[in-house]
């Protein structure tokens, strides 16, 4: 079992590096749309749905962030309570949340790649002016939720495996992009 | 009365999910999941979705990540030594000296910076170090800028009002103009704190700085010139109507990256990191967005929200006496909150009964975020505390008696504001003219 564990902690590294990666990518899709607005509004051409495209931007890289900001321990929580717990109590209480956690998580992916797969059988469009068919712009919304939900499943084998609470705490979160 | 055991359920799993320290936006989440699954016979689930989806893909919303951006990136440039040595000429004569840089800086980084924790950070980092190797106090330096610091909030842009906006539906640019008289209010409170104190405490009265010549004032004014620019692009820009608060946004990280260009601290590594900030703040408030918009749309099924606008309604508090309630309610919860995490918290009860009572939502907005401003500096948790302690090393406590003065001259300017809402209402009445 204990081999287990260096995989588990690459994979777990790796994943949110990428979906932070892919946060920051449409973030910067985000701000060049915006851009692009402005310039063609002075310009006086209209371009259709470009607002559109922009929300979109936000909705995905505010779900493929998730796993990142987790691994960054950005997340806000009132750590008051847990915080009076040392040891063993403390251990169980973390894995304990943490198990909840990726539970709702899994369920919002569930329910969010179904509403995609929705959208796609039926054709849906937007109401926006961009009339795009739906569950395009869905599917990196929905694919956001699933890797956040799949790393804090990794996370709590980790944790379960490590016996500790390595990773989950405010330690060291600095990291090197380059 | 099942409604009201069932409120009570709720309530305890509210308390209970946030104090085992799930994250707030999960706990948000699960109370409405908790509330939909009593209430409703309807798919928890495919609402889950819908909700979510339709409440993060919103243009609105789009210049949140701009402006936590704009923030980041000016965190890491050189414009808070340039601020530092600007304004420092201008103020040291006043009573108080240089600890007016901390209020006067925190004042003009917020009309730049949409959050109080990056107004601290960039403040901070010049602030905190300079008037410790002048021999200022302390307690005067660290509390002031703990306190000062919050106007990140109230001054536009402001990331917490973009949260309201979205949540309580009201204009994002309205908001935005309404902040600006209550914030320069607070500001000239704390100035006059400040003047007071350096008139008649023993220490301030001994701490008494050379006048500046006309040419270091002069000096001082072109170093201020960069962050003028910035603020005239970015709210200027919005209260004449040229832009929308998102288009201002992304006008305003095009002169932000400009800006570290050109003093040449713009490097790939500054870029990614500014970049990589704004991901992890971005998702953070996010998921707060997320778990509030599903709570709203339980609630509404629950009719709790209405039943409670209903009984206070009954009550027939005087509007002073309800905006008291609220102020002290407010306050208990940023004890333990943070002001973003206590608005999306109770806003979806909160709403319609503040509708009800006939208060004009813009003007609650800024009342709210007056009090999240507050919630920043009490202890045990404020947010604006804890960066203070990380970057000065000394204690919570200390810390937390040392903003005490800022968190009364802030209950002021909310009675102030309760007394004057002509503060919040006037500016967006006369620029949404015509």
């Amino acid at each position: 079992m204990q081999r287990a564990i260096e995989p588990l902690e690459a994979a777990i590294h790796r994943l949110c590096r990428l979906c932070g990666l892919l946060a920051a990518l449409i973030l910067l899709a985000l701000a060049l749309l915006v851009a692009l607005s402005i310039v063609s509004r002075a310009l006086g051409i209209y371009v259709p749905g470009l607002t559109d495209y922009a929300a979109y931007c936000l909705a995905s890289a505010g779900t493929l962030g998730l796993a990142y900001t987790f691994g960054q321990q950005g997340h806000i929580r009132v750590a008051l309570l847990v915080d009076q717990f040392r040891g063993r109590p403390r251990y169980w209480l973390e894995v304990s949340i943490l198990g909840l956690a990726a539970a709702m998580a899994g369920y919002m992916a569930f329910y969010l790649v179904r509403m995609t797969y929705v959208s796609w059988i039926y054709e849906d469009r937007s109401d926006g002016s961009d009339e795009i068919l739906i569950w395009i712009p869905q599917t990196p919304f929905a694919l956001g939720a699933c890797l956040f939900a799949l790393v804090l499943l990794l996370a709590l084998m980790r944790a379960l495996l490590r016996r500790d609470l390595k990773g989950l705490l405010d330690s060291d979160t600095r990291e090197d992009w380059d | 009365m099942a409604e009201a055991s069932l409120a009570i359920v709720m309530v305890v799993a509210l308390l209970g999910l946030l104090a085992l320290g799930l994250w707030i936006g999960f706990a948000l989440m699960g109370v409405g999941f908790i509330a939909m699954t009593l209430f409703t016979t309807r798919p928890v689930g495919d609402a889950l979705a819908t909700t979510l989806w339709s409440h993060s893909a919103l243009w609105g919303l789009a210049s949140l990540p701009l402006f936590i951006w704009m923030g980041e990136i000016l965190f890491r440039s050189r414009l808070s030594t340039g601020l530092f040595e600007g304004l420092a000429p201008l103020t040291r004569r006043l009573p108080g000296g240089l600890i007016h840089v901390n209020i006067v800086g925190c004042t003009t980084f917020a009309a730049i910076s949409g959050s109080s924790a990056a107004t601290l950070a960039t403040i901070g980092k010049i602030t905190v170090p300079e008037l410790k190797k002048r021999g200022y106090p302390d307690k005067m330096a660290y509390g002031t800028l703990a306190g000062a610091s919050t106007l990140g909030l109230l001054i536009p842009p402001s990331i917490i009002m973009i949260v309201y906006g979205v949540t309580a539906q009201v204009s994002i640019t309205r908001l935005f103009m309404a902040g600006i008289l209550p914030g320069l209010m607070l500001a000239a409170l704390f100035v006059g704190y400040i003047v007071l104190w350096g008139l008649l405490s023993e220490t301030g009265r001994s701490l008494r700085e050379a006048p500046a010549s006309w040419g270091e004032r002069l000096r001082g004014l072109v170093k201020l010139t960069p962050v003028a620019l910035l603020v005239a692009l970015v709210i200027g820009s919005i209260y004449g109507g040229l832009a929308s608060p998102t288009e201002a946004a992304v006008l305003g990280v095009a002169g932000a990256l400009l800006l570290s260009a050109i003093e040449g601290s713009l490097t790939w590594k500054q870029f990614q990191d500014g970049l990589m900030g704004a991901v992890k703040t971005t998702s953070m408030i996010m998921l707060l967005v997320m778990g509030s918009a599903f709570l709203t749309l339980a609630m509404g099924f629950t009719g709790l929200p209405r039943a409670l606008a209903e009984w206070i309604g009954g009550m027939n508090l005087s509007p002073w006496m309800l905006i008291a309630a609220l102020t002290l309610f407010y306050i208990l919860l940023g004890l333990f909150l943070d002001g973003i995490s206590s608005i999306v918290l109770t806003l979806a009860v909160v709403e319609p009964l503040v509708r009800g009572a006939g208060i004009d939502m813009i003007w609650f907005g800024i009342f709210v975020v007056m009090v999240a401003e507050m919630a920043m500096i009490t202890p045990p948790v404020g947010f604006n505390l804890f960066l203070v302690q990380s970057m000065t090393g000394r204690d919570l406590g200390f810390i937390a008696r040392a903003a005490l003065p800022m968190f009364l001259l802030m209950l002021l300017g909310v009675v102030i504001l309760t007394a004057v809402p002509e503060l919040a209402l006037w500016l967006p009445e006369v620029l949404t003219r015509n």
